[in-house]
This record gives C-alpha cells, sequence and structure tokens, in this order.
C-alpha cells in the first residue's frame, strides 16, 4: 500500500523517476520479463493480447516462448541441485538411530541415487523396498524406478517385465527412456503425481490443451509422503520424479509458444524462435524434430553466440548416442570455445557423450573456469548462473566459486529477483550449500520461493540436513 | 559405546591435521603483509571474559583458543584439547589438552604452555560472582570443572544439553597473568593487555586506540600467514568506508547500510554476508493489560508496514519473518506467512478488543477514558539514525489505527536495566542473534522472567513451555524440527514480538587478501589462513 | 556579505517561490537561549543577534521530490542557488538528479556515468533491451556557470573516477584517466580549480587541477587518508580532514602555493570532520566528537579562525564549540547561511525528531526553525538564502526547501 504524501507538493518529478505502474503492452511485459517475473509476464501480455498492435505481437510471442525457455532451464539447474540435496538429507536421517524404523528412507533414498546417476545402489536399494512392508502403490513405484536404473545399466532385459507397466508412472518412465508418449484416456486421475505426470505425457503427444486442463491448480510443493505416526515427529519426503516431470512442463510449453513463430515467422523472430525450439526439443528428446529446427536456426542470421550453439548442437544430435571421436571433436571445439553459451553447452554434453574423450575434457575445464574473466561487457546473470552451475558440477572449490559468483550478486537486493537473475541465485544457493553455508542457501531459496512454486521439496531436504550437522551450543545474544 | 566412539573419531580428525608444528605452515601459501581493519567503536576491554560488545568479540577471536573450535563446515574440531570423551549419561566430559600450545611470549609468560590449570581456571574466574561477564549465564550449566592431571580436566555439567561441545568453546585465559586469579574486573591491566595462545598476539595497543597485533611465531598450528593485523576503531561511518575506498583499511567488519552499493561497485573489493541468524523485533510486555490481550497484538502487526520500513530504511536488505526464527534457520516453518499489512483489520481486531470510542483527538479510549498508548523503549548507543526513523515510523502507522505511541530513548546499558531486570515498558524495539541452534527456550520459556533472564516480556503458556523443554532435551533432530515448527506457528498466532526483519551484515574485504572464510558471527575464527599474496603485500 | 545588495535578490526569489514562504514567515514568540537543549526555548532570554532577529522562526518547507516509495538525499545547491541536486538509488545504482529552483513543475535531469547501453544483440532488442544503468554516482560539485559539473561515478566499471557534463548537454565524459579510485571533486568558487581525492598513488590525497591547462599536482602529502576538501570563498585555500581512525584532524592548506605546508585547525584527540569555510572566509566549522558534556556519543560543530591563528587544542579549543549534540552530515561539512556567521544543523533531540537550529557563532544565540517537518538531515544553504535538506515523511525520506528569505 502506498501512502501519498499530503501537503507542500508544487515541484513534481515526472513518473519515469519514480517506481511507477506495469506500463500497458508489450513494453509493459517486457519489464516484467527483465525483473525475471515470466509468470507476470505472460499474463499481462496475454490479458491484453487483443490490445497489442500486430507488429509486436511476434515480439510477444518470442517473449512468451522464450520464458518458458528461461523458465526450463531454471527448473531443471533446481531439480539438479535437488537431487543432490535430497540425497544428502535422506543419508543424514539414515544414519540417525532414531529413524531405524522408518521405511520410506530406503525408498526416497533409492530413488534420489537414480537422479545422482549412482544405479548400481540405487537398484539394490528399490529391490529391497519393492520387497518392504510399503504401501502398493509406493511397492509399484519401487519396481518401475528399478527397471530405469537396470535399464542405465544395460540390463534391460531385467527391466522389461516392470516397464510394461500401464499406469501413468509406467507410461512417463517410458517416455524417459524411449521418449514415446502413450497418452491413452483412463479414468480421470485425482492425485497430483498422476496429473503431473500425465501432463507431461499429454504435451508429449500434443495434446496441449488437454495438458494444461489437467495440470490446472497442480500444488508443487506438497509432500508425496508425510510420515506423522508421532505428531512431534512429522517427516515429509518428495519424489523426485516429479520435479522432472515439471521440468519437461516447462520445455513442452516452450515448444507450444515458439512453434508458431519458427514456423510462419519471418526475419529474426523466426530464426531465434527456431533456435530455441530447436534447444527445447533436444531436451525433451525429440532429437528428429529439434534437428530439423536447428538446422533452419542455423541457416538464418543468428548471433555468432547462437549459431555456436546450434552447430554443437546438431553435431550432437549426428552422434546419435555414440561418443564421437577426437578427430570429430577438434574442429568442432575450436570453433565454438569463443562463445560463452557454447561452452556451457559443451560441459553439458561433457556428462553425456564426450565425457570419454580425453584430449577435449583437459580443455574444458580450464576454458571453463576463465570463462567470464576473459568477457569485456558485464556478463548477463543467467550466464553467470549458468557458469556457477557448470563448475561446481565440475566439482570445483566452493568457497572460491562462491566468491567469484557474489561479484555479480547485487548486496543490497542480496535475494531480490529484479536485481538478480534467477539461475544465478540458484547458483549461490547451491554453491552456499557446498560450501556449508546453509543460512546463507536457505535465504536465498526463501526469496526465490516467494516467486516460483515448487521450491518446497528443496528447502524441506536442506533444512533438515542443517539441523542434523549443527553444533551449535545455543547461544542467544541481544543488540541495539 | 559413545566414550570409544568419540574418541575414535576424534583421533581421526587428529590425523588430518598434522600440521600442529610451530613453525610454517605447509599449505603453499606465502607469508608476510598487513591486514588493516576497521570497525566501528571501540572495544571496551580485549579479553574474551570481560569483552561484551561485537567488536571485543571478534577481536578475541585473533588473540584466543577454546578447548574445542568450529571449522568452516561447522563442525567441531579439536583446539587446545586434542581428544574427549564423554561419560555415559552425556555430563562428564573429559578432555585432553595438547602440551605444545605456548602463551605468548611477553612479560610474565615466558615460555609457559596451556595446562589443564588454565582452563579449570577460566571456568572458574567466569564463575565468580565478582566477575562481570556475559557468559555467566552460558556457563550456569557447569557443575564443576576440577584438574585431573598436568593436561587433563574433567568438565561436569549439571544436565545433559544437546551440542555440549559447542558450549564449551569459551577462549581459555591465563589466570596466572590475571591480577587476581580468582576473578577478572575491568581494572585488571589483563583486559587492556591480554595474553591469549591464539595465532595474533597483542603487540602494541597506541594512544589512538589502534590494537596491533603481530603474528604468534610459536602458534601451535604454524604461524599465520599474516604478518600483522591491526583494528583501526572509527567514530564515523562515512568516514569508515572512505577509508576502505581510499586505501587506508583493508577491511571493514560491518558495512553501513548506505554505503553497501557504493563499496560493491569497486571492483577491488569482496563483500561476505554473515550473521543470517539475527532478527529485529518489537517485545510486547504482557505486564501492560493491554498488551496482555492478542488482538491488540496483532493488530500492532498488521498496522505496522514492515515492508515498507525494511525499504526504506534498510534498502531492502532483508526479508520479513513470521515467527521467532530466521528464514536462514532451519526451524523456520516455511508454511507460515507473516501477518500481512492491513491497517482495516488491525481496527477490526482493536474494535473486537474492546475498543470502540474514540477521544477528539483520534485516539482510541481505554475503559478509563484515556487514549490507547503506548511507550516504545528504544536503546541509543552510538548511532541511532536509523532506529529513530523506524520509531518515526511506527509511531505513524500505529496513529492510523487509532494507538498513540509515546517515545522514550535510552542508554543501552540503562535500557537494559529497565528492561531485563525492571520490566519497566511496554514495548521495546531490538534485535536479536541465535547461533545455528536455533535456541529459543530462554526468549519464551516462562521459568526465564526473571531478573537478567531473557524472556522479558513476561510471556507464559504452559503448551509452549512443554514444547521447548522437549526441543531441548530430545536427541532427535527431526523431532526438534517439528516441535519448533510448531512453536514457529504458535508464536506467529500469539504475537509476543511483532517479528520483523532479518538483515545481512557484510564485511568488506580487499579481494589481496585471500582465502577468506568468514565464522558467521564471530568472523576471525580461519584468520590465521587467510594470506596476502607476495606482489599485493 | 552586503545585506542591502542582497535583499532585492532574496525579494525577487520570495516572490518566486509561490509566496508562501516568504508570506508565511511567522515571527516566532520564543527565541531559544544560547547552548539550550530546551525545545521549548525560554522566553524572553537575552537579545538576538541582528543576524538571527532577521531570519524567519517558521518556515513552511516544500517537498522538492515527495515520491512515497523512494528515498532522497543529499542535497547540494550550484553556487548560484538556482539548481539543486539531489541522490537517488535504483536498487544498487544511484544517479543525481538535478531540479531548476525557477522552473517548478519542470522533470529533474538524470545524472548517470553509464548512459544507457544499446542492446547487445538482436535477441535482446526483440526481448526490450538490458538493464539500462547499474552504476554508483554521487558527489556533484557545480561550476560557477552553474551549467558545468564534475561529479563521481563509475559508469558500472568497478572502477570510481571524476566525470564532467553539463545540463541538458551531452552525457557526460571522464574527467580522471582509469585509476584506482577518485573522488570528493570540489570546484574552486572562481571555476578555476578543482580539487579531488585520488587514491592513485597509495592512499588517497589530494590533488589540484588547473581546469585550464588540465595540468595537475598532488596537493597534499603524508601517509593518512585526505578527505572531504572544501575551498574557500576566495579559491585560494582548501580545507580538508586527515586522518586513518577516530581521531582525525581538520587543515588548511594554501591551493596557489606550490610547495604550501598545511597549517593544522585541529590537534586534539577528538574526530574532526568535514571542515567548510564561511562566507566571508574567516572562519572554518566542522564537526566534531568532543563534547563538552563528556557524552562519547555526541557530536558538536566548532567554529575556529581559518587563518590557523586559533588554538589547535585541549580547553582553548574546546570554547570554540558553537553548538552541541549536533545530528552530522555524513558526506558534507557544516551548513553556513550566506549572512553575518551563521550555521544551520539539526540538533540530535530525538523525541523532537532533529529540530533545525540556527547559531550565530559570533554571539553564540541560537534559534529553532520550526519546519514541521521531522528526522531533518543533510541541511545546506545556497548563496541566495535557501535551506534544503532531507527530512522523513511516512517511511520515506524527501528532500526540502525553504527560503530563509528575510523579513526587509
Amino acid at each position: 500500500m502506498k501512502k501519498r504524501h499530503l501537503g507542500f507538493v508544487l515541484l513534481a518529478l515526472s513518473p519515469g523517476a519514480a517506481q511507477a505502474a506495469v506500463k500497458p503492452g508489450l513494453e509493459g511485459a517486457q519489464e516484467l520479463f527483465r525483473q525475471s517475473h515470466w509468470e507476470e509476464a505472460r499474463g499481462h501480455l496475454r490479458s491484453q493480447w487483443g490490445a497489442i498492435p500486430e507488429k509486436d505481437r511476434p515480439a510477444a510471442t518470442f517473449l512468451i516462448g522464450r520464458s518458458y525457455v528461461r523458465e526450463a532451464e531454471f527448473y531443471r539447474a533446481l531439480r539438479r541441485f535437488g537431487s543432490e540435496v535430497g540425497l544428502a538429507y535422506l543419508e543424514e536421517l539414515e544414519a540417525a538411530k532414531a529413524n531405524r524404523s522408518v521405511v520410506w528412507i530406503p525408498l526416497f533414498k533409492g530413488l534420489y541415487q537414480i537422479e545422482v546417476d549412482r544405479n548400481v545402489e540405487a537398484e539394490r536399494l528399490l529391490l529391497a523396498a519393492a520387497q518392504s512392508p510399503l504401501p502398493p502403490e509406493w511397492k509399484a513405484t519401487a519396481r518401475l524406478r528399478r527397471a530405469l536404473a537396470l535399464q542405465r545399466l544395460g540390463r534391460a532385459s531385467e527391466a522389461a517385465a516392470a516397464l510394461q507397466d500401464q499406469s501413468p508412472e509406467g507410461r512417463f518412465c517410458r517416455l524417459l527412456s524411449s521418449g514415446m508418449a502413450e497418452p491413452q484416456s483412463g479414468p480421470p486421475r485425482e492425485g497430483r503425481k498422476d496429473k503431473l505426470l500425465l501432463g507431461a505425457i499429454l504435451y508429449r503427444a500434443g495434446r496441449a490443451t488437454e495438458a494444461e486442463a489437467l495440470l490446472s491448480g497442480v500444488n508443487l510443493d506438497l509432500p508425496d509422503v508425510e510420515e506423522n505416526a508421532d505428531p512431534k515427529k512429522v517427516l515429509r519426503f518428495h519424489d523426485p520424479l516429479l520435479g522432472i516431470a515439471w521440468e519437461r512442463i516447462c520445455w513442452e510449453r516452450a515448444v507450444v509458444g515458439l512453434k508458431p513463430l519458427a514456423v510462419g515467422g519471418a526475419g529474426i523472430e523466426k530464426g531465434l524462435a527456431a533456435y530455441y525450439l530447436g534447444l527445447s526439443l533436444f531436451n525433451l528428446g525429440a532429437l528428429g524434430e529439434a534437428a530439423t529446427f536447428l538446422k533452419e536456426a542455423s541457416g538464418s542470421s543468428l548471433s555468432p553466440e547462437l549459431d555456436a550453439a546450434a552447430r554443437l548442437l546438431l553435431a550432437a544430435l549426428a552422434w546419435n548416442g555414440r561418443s564421437p571421436t577426437a578427430p570429430e571433436l577438434a574442429p568442432l571445439w575450436e570453433n565454438t570455445r569463443a562463445e560463452p553459451e557454447a561452452v556451457l553447452l559443451w560441459a553439458e554434453l561433457k556428462h553425456g557423450d564426450v565425457s570419454k574423450v580425453e584430449p577435449f575434457v583437459s580443455k574444458l575445464e580450464p576454458r571453463l573456469r576463465d570463462l567470464l574473466a576473459a568477457s569485456p561487457e558485464r556478463p548477463p546473470g543467467s550466464l553467470v548462473g549458468k557458469w556457477g552451475l557448470a563448475r561446481l558440477r565440475q566439482g570445483d572449490d566452493p568457497a572460491a566459486l562462491l566468491a567469484a559468483l557474489s561479484e555479480h550478486r547485487d548486496k543490497s537486493n542480496k535475494n531480490k529477483l529484479e536485481w538478480n537473475d534467477p539461475l544465478l541465485l540458484v547458483a549461490l544457493a547451491a554453491t552456499s550449500y557446498r560450501d556449508h553455508e546453509y543460512p546463507q542457501s536457505l535465504e536465498t531459496l526463501f526469496e526465490l520461493a516467494k516467486t516460483f512454486p515448487g521450491l518446497r521439496p528443496l528447502q524441506w531436504n536442506l533444512q533438515g540436513i542443517y539441523a542434523a550437522r549443527q553444533r551449535a551450543g545455543g547461544e542467544a545474544r541481544i543488540s541495539q | 559405546m559413545k566414550c570409544a566412539m568419540v574418541a575414535g573419531v576424534v583421533a581421526g580428525v587428529l590425523a588430518l591435521s598434522a600440521s600442529g608444528i610451530a613453525g610454517g605452515r605447509d599449505d603453499g601459501f606465502p607469508d608476510g603483509g598487513k591486514l588493516v581493519y576497521g570497525e566501528y567503536g571501540r572495544p571496551a576491554t580485549l579479553d574474551p571474559i570481560t569483552t561484551n560488545d561485537m567488536v571485543g568479540l571478534r577481536l578475541t577471536e585473533l588473540l584466543f583458543n577454546g578447548l574445542v573450535s568450529f571449522s568452516p563446515k561447522n563442525e567441531v574440531v579439536p583446539d587446545l584439547a586434542e581428544k574427549w570423551s564423554v561419560s555415559p549419561d552425556n555430563r562428564v566430559y573429559t578432555f585432553t589438552l595438547r602440551s605444545d600450545v605456548k602463551w605468548h611470549s611477553k612479560a610474565g609468560a615466558g615460555d609457559r604452555t596451556v595446562t589443564a590449570d588454565d582452563v579449570v581456571g577460566t571456568l572458574d574466574v567466569i564463575r565468580q560472582p565478582k566477575t562481570l561477564t556475559p557468559l555467566k549465564a552460558a556457563y550456569e550449566l557447569v557443575a564443576e570443572a576440577r584438574k585431573l592431571d598436568g593436561q587433563t580436566l574433567e568438565i561436569t555439567l549439571k544436565r545433559p544439553i544437546v551440542n555440549a561441545l559447542g558450549r564449551l568453546s569459551f577462549k581459555v585465559v591465563p589466570t596466572f597473568a590475571l591480577k587476581n586469579p580468582d576473578f577478572l574486573s575491568r581494572d585488571d591491566p589483563f583486559v587492556q593487555n591480554p595474553v591469549g595462545s591464539g595465532p595474533f598476539q597483542l603487540s602494541q595497543l597506541t594512544d589512538e586506540g589502534d590494537v596491533v597485533m603481530e603474528a604468534n611465531p610459536s602458534y601451535y598450528k604454524g604461524r599465520p600467514h599474516l604478518d600483522r593485523v591491526i583494528l583501526k576503531p572509527f567514530a564515523d561511518k562515512n568516514v569508515l568506508t572512505q577509508a576502505l575506498l581510499f586505501n587506508s583499511a583493508d577491511m571493514v567488519v560491518e558495512v553501513n547500510s548506505r554505503d553497501i552499493a557504493q563499496i560493491q561497485g569497486d571492483k577491488r573489493f569482496n563483500l561476505y554476508p554473515y550473521n543470517a541468524l539475527s532478527y529485529a523485533f518489537l517485545g510486547h510486555n504482557y505486564r501492560n493489560p493491554h498488551l496482555a490481550k492478542k488482538e491488540v497484538r496483532q493488530a500492532i502487526t498488521f498496522a505496522t508496514n514492515r515492508q515498507e520500513m525494511l525499504d526504506s530504511f534498510y534498502s531492502g536488505r532483508g526479508a520479513l519473518i513470521s515467527g521467532p526464527f530466521a528464514p536462514g534457520s532451519w526451524a523456520y516453518n516455511l508454511d507460515v506467512k507473516p501477518i500481512p499489512f492491513n491497517p482495516a483489520r488491525a481496527k477490526e481486531l482493536l474494535t473486537q478488543a474492546g475498543y470502540t470510542k474514540t477521544g477528539s483527538d483520534g485516539y482510541l479510549l481505554t475503559d478509563e477514558g484515556k487514549p490507547l498508548q503506548f511507550t516504545l523503549k528504544i536503546p541509543i548507543e552510538k548511532e541511532n539514525e536509523t532506529v529513530k526513523r523506524v520509531a518515526l515510523a511506527f509511531q505513524n502507522y500505529l496513529k492510523q489505527v487509532g494507538i498513540k505511541i509515546n517515545l522514550e530513548f535510552r542508554e543501552w546499558q540503562a535500557w537494559k536495566q529497565d528492561v531485563f531486570v525492571d520490566h519497566d515498558f511496554d514495548i521495546v524495539i531490538a534485535n536479536w542473534a541465535f547461533d545455528d541452534s536455533a535456541d529459543i527456550s530462554t526468549l519464551f520459556h516462562s521459568g526465564e522472567t526473571g531478573a537478567w533472564r531473557n524472556n522479558f516480556v513476561g510471556y507464559s503458556n504452559p503448551e509452549i513451555d512443554g514444547m521447548i523443554v522437549e526441543a531441548k532435551t530430545t536427541l532427535d533432530r527431526e523431532k526438534q524440527r517439528t516441535i519448533n515448527q510448531r512453536l514457529h506457528a504458535l508464536l506467529s498466532d500469539e504475537q509476543p514480538y511483532t517479528f520483523l526483519w532479518t538483515l545481512t551484515n557484510y564485511a568488506a574485504i580487499h579481494k589481496k587478501v585471500r582465502h577468506v572464510e568468514l565464522h558467521p558471527f564471530k568472523l576471525f575464527t580461519f584468520a590465521d589462513t587467510w594470506y596476502i599474496a607476495k606482489k599485493d603485500q | 556579505m552586503n545585506r542591502s545588495r542582497l535583499l532585492p535578490v532574496l525579494v525577487g526569489l520570495g516572490l518566486w517561490l509561490g509566496g508562501i514562504s516568504a508570506a508565511s514567515a511567522v515571527w516566532g514568540a520564543r527565541p531559544a537561549g544560547p547552548h539550550s537543549d530546551d525545545a521549548a526555548g525560554t522566553s524572553g532570554l537575552g537579545v538576538l543577534s541582528r543576524t538571527l532577529t532577521t531570519i524567519p522562526r517558521q518556515v513552511l518547507p516544500k517537498n522538492v521530490t515527495a515520491t512515497p516509495d523512494q528515498n532522497e538525499w543529499n542535497p547540494r545547491f550550484s553556487p548560484n542557488g538556482r539548481y539543486l541536486s539531489f541522490e537517488r538509488r535504483n536498487g544498487s545504482a544511484q544517479a543525481i538528479f538535478v531540479v531548476d529552483t525557477l522552473a517548478p513543475g519542470g522533470a529533474a535531469e538524470r545524472i548517470s556515468s553509464q548512459p544507457t547501453r544499446a542492446a547487445a544483440s538482436a535477441e535482446e532488442a526483440l526481448l526490450g533491451g538490458s538493464r539500462s544503468d547499474d552504476s554508483f554516482n554521487a558527489q556533484i560539485s557545480f561550476y560557477p556557470d552553474a551549467k558545468s559539473f564534475v561529479f563521481t561515478g563509475n559508469a558500472g566499471t568497478g572502477i570510481y573516477r571524476l566525470y564532467e557534463g553539463t545540463l541538458g548537454g551531452a552525457p557526460p565524459k571522464a574527467l580522471t584517466a582509469q585509476s584506482k579510485e577518485d573522488g570528493h571533486p570540489a570546484v574552486s568558487p572562481d571555476g578555476r580549480w578543482l580539487v579531488y581525492v585520488s587514491a592513485r598513488a597509495g592512499i588517497g590525497k589530494l590533488f589540484l587541477r588547473d581546469l585550464t591547462t588540465g595540468a595537475e599536482r598532488q596537493l597534499t602529502t603524508g601517509d593518512k587518508v585526505d578527505l572531504y576538501p572544501a575551498w574557500s570563498p576566495d579559491s585560494r585555500t582548501v580545507a580538508y580532514t586527515s586522518g586513518d581512525n577516530d581521531n582525525h584532524d581538520v587543515f588548511v592548506i594554501d591551493a596557489l602555493a606550490p610547495s604550501a605546508t598545511p597549517r593544522q585547525l585541529s590537534a586534539w584527540k577528538y574526530d574532526d570532520l568535514r571542515p567548510t569555510f564561511s562566507p566571508d572566509g574567516s572562519l572554518v566549522a566542522f564537526y566534531s566528537n568532543y563534547s563538552p558534556t563528556g557524552e562519547e556519543k555526541e557530536w558538536s560543530i566548532l567554529a575556529v579562525p581559518a587563518d590557523g591563528s586559533g588554538p589547535s587544542k585541549g580547553a582553548a579549543l574546546a570554547k570554540l564549540v558553537v553548538a552541541v549534540n549536533v545530528v552530522t552530515d555524513l558526506e558534507v561539512g557544516p551548513a553556513w547561511l550566506p549572512w553575518g556567521r551563521t550555521i544551520v544543523y539539526a540538533r540530535n533531540l530525538k523525541a523532537e525528531w532533529n529540530p533545525i537550529y540556527i547559531v550565530d557563532t559570533e554571539t553564540r544565540e541560537e534559534l529553532r526553525l520550526e519546519t514541521q517537518t521531522r528526522m531533518n538531515h543533510d541541511l545546506t544553504c545556497s548563496r541566495t538564502g535557501l535551506l534544503a535538506f532531507r527530512a522523513q515523511v511516512a517511511s520515506w525520506d524527501d528532500i526540502f526547501v525553504a527560503a530563509l528569505g528575510r523579513t526587509p
């Protein structure tokens, strides 16, 4: 609520100087977009669509689609951070004598281990969980996820039977492993988890409207299991699969938003839309379609940065799941290493297809380290955020990384979205966590959670780790 | 068996910290250079027992050691004690001290090492009635401390507590160097000329109040890298910032709110946030019959636009809180939202509470026909412009809903006397700072309402009492979490405080100082590892 | 300063200012006694000096900025009193704004070292361009022509330098080369010289630039930081603060003599900050944390002879206290009024929200200026008798202006 000052106003400043209400139309949406209030920006445009001039509509469409790409990247970063934290929390729970009898711990530990590629341990835990006194639907989950782990271990034949499960979760797991969407209608699903998984499946099957109807009102912040046999000790468990589903939905929304522009647009918007559309499809595993649009983007007049990224993605698509050879990599690396966005894509690929090609790996790490120092202009917050997260994945020293990231943070508005990119904030929260600075990490997430749904699982787990590890004696000091 | 387990763990840690040789460190970083840091105000005393201001507390981190310390990862690590064991009932702690820790080489100390006598002596001095120290309350739980032999001692607690080791991290002083070895008073020369065992030793206290400390060449972890650390006191906050910007200081411990933006705009400095677990509050005295009504307390909160105050007076450098924990705390209940700013709702609550008549001056009237008014008692120490602004705004907000706020400014010590002893106040404004334990028991338990106890608002609720005791005594962390979350929800509803906000403090340090890790509020705990590259020295 | 020459100017200004301030000047009924902390004043005590009797006791200041959700601070006038500058933040970026007091209702001009950048890429342009300005700008000093100015800024580069610009002109340009740190610019009253603080040689020292030739030389030496330079009215002498802890001292130095040695105006253990010259150049006023009552946290204002002929320590210096328990301005020194040797300041009466007082440094008599504003800070007065200051309205600080034009 703003109070108007009464009285002696004779000289007033032009409205631009003070905090104004959001401007109408595209300009207002662009301002909201810059402040990372993406959902608000989209809502702003949609509610005024009729009043937006024709000439601005391509830019407005691009903004909507682009904001979904930003959101998908944000939720991907959050998901990865969340996996690390989730597993660590379950390990702390497991280590405490008081939790020996909690049947949920091994199950959820197994679920999180899949997320961090510890498939051997996951398989073992989930096998045991499937035979433990869990409710039937969770035993089914244990079997299904174990099947995913088996697949990743190259033991697909053992997984085949379990993966035939016709529940939404079964179909979603098949979607993850094969990219096939099977949205057959069945009885209406009320459960939160089913709605999310089905929503992702429907989207992949091209049924966006149905998907959105299903997803309306879904609450991302609820626990999947609340163990409260003892009311003074309430444990909450969160299934990481939902984070994967939500991230996919963001990419799918980007696809829906950008496709009209990529197909029917013109000029610079078409090329940009094609690139981001291709990127989104790549992340969804729709590789054929991704290649089509990336080729188109590559042929248009993209900036050097995006052009390098597009070429790199196309090359990755051409490898088709095999590890490329050093002679294949060398020229590609030379051609793209100058562009920060491309280097970050390399860092992503490193964890998949190119990880074993040694000459390349030893070049990537130092390049990644000095990526920002080399750039003359102040880099955008989202780039800094992605860079920080890539370096964390690389295992760099968190204390030094925290200092480097903090340079790009607005200290006066430490966690505020208007002044700090959400990806940068996730990177800061994740780095603070690695550096054992739990209060700083929780504070950052606290602010992010004011704008973005779906942070609660991560916050809950992180609070649990902090509670388990703190050793302070109990001091309270008063000051003025 | 707990003893064996603990000893085993400690032995493991000991093996890792093999650089316990006096002399150089083998971390590959260079020695040399000095660090000049600026503080706002001078420390009253330089010893860890009588010091009662943050400036002094930070200084003692450089000069002294404790039985145990904390690592940058917040684990308890050995310090003067190289190993310890705990009795099965968790009450008796037996410590074995290192034999190679020397007292700073000054007159009287010679080449003496730290012994069990020193540790026991320190605890005795802290608990001696004649010693004026803020540590008394914290060590009241010690039943007895006794020496077993030259390097071994036993501390018996009155009752087991969570994280007892963290509590037993008091700094040890050489009681033989005190004027009177039994107690410590402010006229003892030791408090201005302290002798410790820490990485730095006092070299000079200049007439101008500069505290010059030199590297302790015999420090048991190895000589710290920095040659010298100098504390310079400042009397004006802007000058302190200018000293940093114009190279007369390398570090400012707490950057003035308004200057954070200017320092951030200078690429030579890093800004480190700390002290995330503190928050500001307005405390309501339950002994005032009007404030004893929940509707009145809630109305005060509804009437106050805390977000606006945070944005204006602190440049938004913090977050509103909804209960007795900071958002960075593990105990914070994320489901409980702060009471929104809603003056209309405030007025409704006041009507419900029975304040239905208004006087000619616009203030609500009590049953006695007097204006509904409270005195806000404000502690004043050094810079007080910000808290004056907060008070003025608060007065204004409450006027809008018909409550009159009178203001009384009191000097800090007098304020504490009024609040902690005489309970002579209606509403107070202050800050609490906590460590990681999120222990709010002393603030709200009904047994803590006596003189100098923290529950000065006089809050009393048997349900809350029970929960507080359970949270303190259980060793089950998840249970502690659940109980604390419930406490958060209940206290948010009850509003014994109007919970205001948490603020981030920043330390600004020149980038030439490297390998900097800060303790969340003591700051200098790891300063022995900081270094300055040769070219920057 | 000759009052009879000022009078027509003042009347003219008074007429312009909507007649409000002049017309509402009300003779207060109660003169305050010297060094009186009594807020209500004591009636009938003492005869006020001629200067004080001609200043109104009550004014109705105008809220120049009136922004209900932003803070503004540090009002400064151009030498001719026409332009008023202040600072405002946008996140961590700070810009300087200038209003023309002769053009009410006009927009404020925004001054920054980093003008809006063009979008870095086609995509950025499509999304509406990037964030425009994250620079930090402060400490503006006007040329005598009042159109041009110098200020400190970092252009978002992380290095503070001096920038020079003109109102309504092209974007400001850097005036000093890339350096370690430059700040505190002060243009001499005659417009010939610029003095500023630079850390290019290590710690912050004063440097002097000839604005005609561009030649520069280091003005002060020594191992303590020198800050807050201020010019004497005749553009010959610079007063400044020097020190490195809570004992700063005030010095003056002859700016025109190449190898002048500074004269120390205060040499005691107290913290003495931010000297300013009286309009006739005979006195230098500064803040000191010396308090006659011995109260550690209270600041005073002292006024000492500018030529260094006065005492520099001890009881003799203490006698030169002209105001006690003052609210210090954190960036500039005590504000002199253009008449006689009077200083306007805010007194640290907490329950009264920093009321404004005016003291005659010769007679030590005071009057309290009723402004109906609260939490008054950053007082400054133009050569033409316009008082500007920052005061709190609800929860935010705005800039207020009042004409202290005296009744003829």
